[in-house]
């Protein structure tokens, strides 16, 4: 939503949609971007829980994927999987089901009660590097299978 | 400085097909301005770009001698080869592998509107090597046939990808979908600093292609007339992305499509 609001003060033309609806959305995308939290060795992103899915929703439709990123944030770490490592928020953030201001709980309000129901909330997932089309950073354009080759080379 | 780069650029606007040009010219630019901190006079700068310049060219044709070397052991005893338009590295490596003694057969795409498929074939028949020539429609038609794909390219791009004669992007496909290696044979000096994120990326796009006739306001027009200069608006050379690449026979070595990546930023960062 801060998104949103940053694009739409600049004056852009925007649509708000649910991550439900991304493969609708993608019909009439030519380009996506993305932002990063982190690079892995193996060419893989580490960023906001939701950005694997959008870059598989538009590999399959061969839209290219650019991602945004720094080199300070290429790690020498490799990861295979999101579970490996990752983080929870708080869970309570997952009972509101409002679309306004105004808190909604919904049918998960209760869950502190129920012995045999947990809440999940992990913030980051895991991207492939064959989702990913170019990562661009401030030396320029690489490959996301280039970011070793960039930790060796300003070693 | 200045006037060796507008030379480049001057050289680069005045060929229409400028890709291959392009990377050799920065190639170029670049040996020069990291080889001359050591240059203390203006005579002695002159002199030195002039010995660059051609120790590149020397370089140039050399280069083709070492990748013939490392690419012959991707051609196996009684293997059929296919191959797309006529490059002259591929050539060179088909020569050098029936130098060696190994029996091959050689499928060549007819490569239109350059037919230059047809020039390939008689200089594979002349130097004794079996060769046919395909449509260049007929490649789904043959693929099962074949145990690899070779071509040459005028340009590999920053992540590994290929820019070579139009019908090489579809070959590549078609010899994914039959599981059969595809095969790039190119010297280093043309890896350019490009990254095209399609098709229509590539500074030679024909942006023509895209429009199509306004017939509801030209009923007057005769068949011919509607369907117009075709040949013109058609592209004339594609880009592979390097998913459907095997490998790559350079002179540096043979590297996969992200090696490309790591050799560029090597030379260039």
């Amino acid at each position: 939503k801060k998104l949103l609001n940053c694009l739409v003060n600049a004056g852009i033309n925007c649509t708000y949609a649910f991550l439900h609806a991304v493969g609708f959305a993608m019909r009439d995308v030519s380009k996506v971007f993305l932002g990063a939290h982190a690079f892995m060795s193996n060419g893989a992103l580490y960023s906001r829980v939701g950005t694997a899915m959008v870059a598989m929703m538009a590999k399959e439709k061969n839209i290219p994927v650019i991602i945004c990123c720094e080199t300070y944030k290429f790690t020498d770490k490799v990861q295979l999987d999101s579970f490996v490592m990752n983080e929870q928020g708080n869970p309570n953030d997952i009972v509101n089901i409002s679309t306004t201001l105004a808190p909604k709980p919904g049918l998960l309000s209760e869950w502190l009660n129920k012995p045999d129901l947990k809440l999940l909330n992990l913030l980051y997932d895991l991207t492939p590097s064959k989702y990913i089309t170019t990562v661009i950073t401030e030396v320029g354009m690489i490959p996301c299978t280039s970011v070793p080759v960039i930790l060796r080379e300003y070693k | 400085m200045e006037s060796l780069k507008d030379a480049s650029q001057k050289l680069k606007s005045s060929v229409k097909n400028s890709i291959s040009l392009s990377a050799g010219a920065d190639l170029f630019l670049r040996f020069v301005t990291r080889t001359s901190h050591d240059v203390t006079n203006f005579e002695a700068c002159k002199e030195h770009l002039m010995n660059s310049g051609k120790v590149l060219v020397e370089k140039a044709a050399a280069v083709r001698e070492k990748i013939g070397d490392l690419g012959v052991q991707f051609i196996k005893d009684d293997a059929t080869i296919l191959i797309h338009s006529y490059s002259r590295v591929v050539m060179l490596l088909l020569q050098r592998a029936a130098a060696c003694k190994k029996r091959f057969k050689v499928y060549v795409t007819e490569s239109r509107p350059s037919c230059l498929g047809i020039r390939a074939t008689k200089l594979l028949c002349k130097a004794g090597i079996p060769a046919t020539v395909i449509y260049d429609t007929a490649v789904g038609y043959i693929i099962d046939k074949v145990d690899a794909v070779f071509v040459g390219a005028e340009g590999v791009v920053e992540n590994g990808g290929l820019i070579n004669a139009i019908g090489t992007y579809q070959l590549a496909v078609v010899a994914k979908a039959a599981n059969k290696p595809f095969y790039a044979v190119i010297e280093s000096y043309k890896f350019v600093r490009l990254f095209p994120l399609n098709q229509y990326d590539l500074p030679t796009h024909t942006p023509d292609l895209l429009t199509f006739p306004d017939l509801e306001h030209h009923t007057d027009l005769s068949e011919d007339e509607i369907i117009g200069n075709y040949e013109a608006i058609n592209p004339s050379v594609d880009y592979t992305p390097p998913d459907y690449i095997t490998l790559l026979c350079t002179d540096l070595g043979v590297l996969t499509p992200s090696g490309v990546s790591d050799e560029l930023i090597k030379l260039y960062l």
